[in-house]
């Protein structure tokens, strides 16, 4: 230690330093570069959905989709005019819709990965316990700020799309989104995504903290996460009360699942009991009639969701998946809890 | 140095049947020992002896078994333990993205109010590194260069450096132990260094911790540790240790033909015809590692004081 290197340090100490952000400093420097990507993927799948809107609702004024084709119109340049809007902007709805189903996957293995496994496999959370900061803190830094970054730009995105799909998405019965609909694209509407997001971002954590190496974790959240799609699929429609229509067996059709706008999810039989035969296979049989009867039934029920549900039905899966995120978020705690010292 | 930093009345480290487990095996067993704060302590022992283990319980990384482990009185880890205590893993994990800017400035945002932003670009500049230069692009003695200076810039009471200086060059090992020392001293650090190179703790440490096998072998200051032992060399023939040494505490024996070599720990003066010196502390080390089942030796200053108020 010269004199000289003593004079510097003085020196250097009495420079005014920038603002003190104790470990969230630490925490955006670290994901800086994903942040940045990110954003800028955001913004320009927000340019996107901006320019698709407005490329969708010209079309609809310019070829006068706003209201269906009456029966004693001329259909034919209606029927070709939606055609040719599905053919336009069909596949672009659809891969929107793909992206914003898969954004809790992406979350949860950000979160499962870079956030948490990467730190605790390459033994860096060894230096950052040994600062001044506790492991409990550094921990809800850690978490807090990707999972509230997440949840903001899961809202964005979602309004955004939710807000381009929507002059159009009911529309001629739905006919227009076919393929789209509102319960075909039901993960990518309205609060659905951020729920989505936040139980993915949980279910990243626990994942992260249980497995402790950056690749199995990340790998693991994603097959958690399409597992665990397969059940909410299946209990979405249970979530609300549905609308039933009954017909009488000697009407000899059942009902049609193809229900355009409103979701016909489930039809079958109904015994005189008043019991129901949920499909027994007497669609595809060829005498639907004797079926129904060596059946002992009398007739048909359809259970569907009209297009009034789908607010109430959203935000039903939405507070079933938040809860399911706490569950895996009160995991995370107590996993954090078992590695803290 | 030593009569500037010993501070005899302050414990820096103190266990008192300190035992951690990992699933079925004792990674450490029934360890107490005391070290007086201000002492530059070599923490020695073959691999797997427990030494990285010890080190991280003394950073408040894990929590022990049974017994405990105090760091100024408190448990390691404690809001007011972990700000004083500065600790550099084996591994020297920083994030390779950063900068040494980052890096220093990380140490800066995470120990408010103690920083030492001088001290800690001085031993990066005295390494010839630029600030700018990222962390993942540093070869490995570079890096722990960088990561002792973020050890330094946190000011630490008790620094505990985990096989520091295993990945420098001889010339950068020099250079760092000379800048820890002067660090040390200034600041009256108490300072661990683990190692099994005794090359590199020669004449730099005052206070001696053996482990071996979980347990603590030998605690106390390297001076006091080497007076209590005598080297004897003489002839001996026949089977067995000669009868003089009866009354001595053998440590270890080795017959080379008729010559024997022998470290004791004297009690009163040795009968018969022997060459006594006091050993090395290479000599003093090898012998208790070759030896395991000579009884530990905890110098007085070594003795934790919570036992034996305890007993008292």
């Amino acid at each position: 230690m010269s004199a000289t290197t003593v004079s510097r340090t003085a020196a250097a100490s009495v420079v005014r330093r920038p603002r003190a952000l104790g470990i969230t400093w630490v925490v955006r420097r670290q994901h800086r570069t994903a942040a940045w990507i990110a954003l800028a993927v955001l913004a320009a799948l927000c340019a996107e959905l901006l320019w698709l809107r407005g490329a969708m609702t010209g079309y609809v004024a310019e070829h006068g989709l706003a209201v269906p084709c009456r029966p004693e119109g001329d259909c034919a340049a209606f029927t070709a005019a939606v055609d040719g809007f599905r053919l336009r902007y069909g596949d672009v709805l659809g891969y929107n819709v793909l992206l914003l189903e898969f954004l809790p996957l992406f979350a949860g293995m950000f979160v499962a990965g870079p956030v948490i496994a990467r730190e605790l496999e390459s033994g860096t959370y060894k230096v950052a316990w040994t600062q001044s900061v506790s492991p409990l803190r550094w921990f809800a830094a850690k978490l807090g700020l990707p999972v509230a970054a997440l949840l903001v730009g899961a809202s964005v995105l979602s309004a955004v799309f939710t807000w381009s799909w929507r002059p159009v998405g009911h529309l001629d019965d739905g006919l227009l989104v076919d393929g789209t609909r509102w319960y075909e694209a039901f993960d990518a509407l309205g609060p659905a995504p951020v729920a989505g997001v936040l139980f993915g971002a949980a279910l990243g954590a626990l994942t992260g903290l249980l497995v402790k190496r950056t690749l199995p974790a990340m790998a693991g959240t994603a097959f958690a996460c399409v597992l665990l799609s397969w059940p909410l699929t299946t209990v979405r429609p249970y979530l609300v009360d549905p609308v039933t229509t009954t017909r009488s067996a000697s009407s000899d059709y059942p009902p049609s699942l193809h229900g355009g706008d409103s979701w016909h999810y489930e039809r079958g039989m109904t015994t005189p009991s008043g019991g129901r035969l949920p499909d027994a296979g007497c669609i595809e049989a060829a005498g639907i009639s004797r079926c129904v009867t060596r059946h002992g039934a009398d007739g048909w029920y359809l259970d569907s969701h009209p297009p009034a549900h789908f607010r109430r039905l959203e935000w039903a899966q939405a507070g079933l998946v938040a809860a399911a995120a706490g569950v895996c978020a009160a995991g995370a705690l107590w996993r954090v809890r078992r590695l803290c010292p | 140095m030593t009569g500037l930093t010993f501070q005899p009345d302050r414990t820096a480290l103190e266990a008192v049947g300190l035992g951690v487990r990992f699933r079925r095996r004792w990674a450490l067993r029934d360890c107490s020992f005391r070290l007086p704060a201000g002492r530059v302590c070599a923490l020695v022992g073959p691999n797997g002896a427990g030494k990285s283990t010890l080190l991280s319980l003394a950073a408040g990384l894990r929590r022990p078994s049974e017994g405990s482990l105090t760091v100024f009185g408190g448990r390691p880890g404690a809001a007011d333990v972990r700000p004083r205590v500065a600790y550099l893993s084996q591994d020297k994990p920083l994030y390779p993205q950063f900068t040494i800017a980052d890096t220093l400035r990380m140490g800066r945002e995470l120990n408010p109010g103690r920083w030492d932003q001088g001290a800690a670009e001085r031993t990066v500049a005295d390494g010839g590194l630029s600030s700018g230069a990222r962390i993942g692009d540093l070869s490995g003695g570079q890096r722990t260069r960088v990561a002792l200076a973020l050890a330094f810039g946190k000011r630490p009471e008790v620094l505990l450096l985990d096989e520091p200086m295993a990945d420098l060059d001889p010339l950068a090992r020099h250079e760092m132990t000379a800048a820890l020392m002067a660090q040390a001293a200034e600041h009256a650090t108490t300072v661990v260094i683990a190692s099994h190179v005794l090359a590199e703790l020669e004449g730099a440490c005052d206070y001696l911790l053996l482990i071996a096998d979980g347990r603590v072998r030998l605690a106390g200051e390297v001076e006091d540790l080497l007076a209590a032992h005598t080297l004897l060399v003489g002839r001996h023939e026949g089977p067995g240790l000669p009868r003089e040494f009866a009354m001595h505490t053998v440590v270890e024996a080795r017959a080379t033909g008729r010559q024997l070599t022998a470290l004791v720990r004297a009690d009163g003066p040795v009968a018969g015809q022997w060459r006594a010196s006091e050993p090395s502390l290479e000599e003093l080390l090898l012998a208790h590692l070759r030896a395991p089942d000579a009884p530990p030796l905890l110098a007085p200053s070594a003795e934790p004081r919570r036992a034996l108020r305890a007993a008292a």
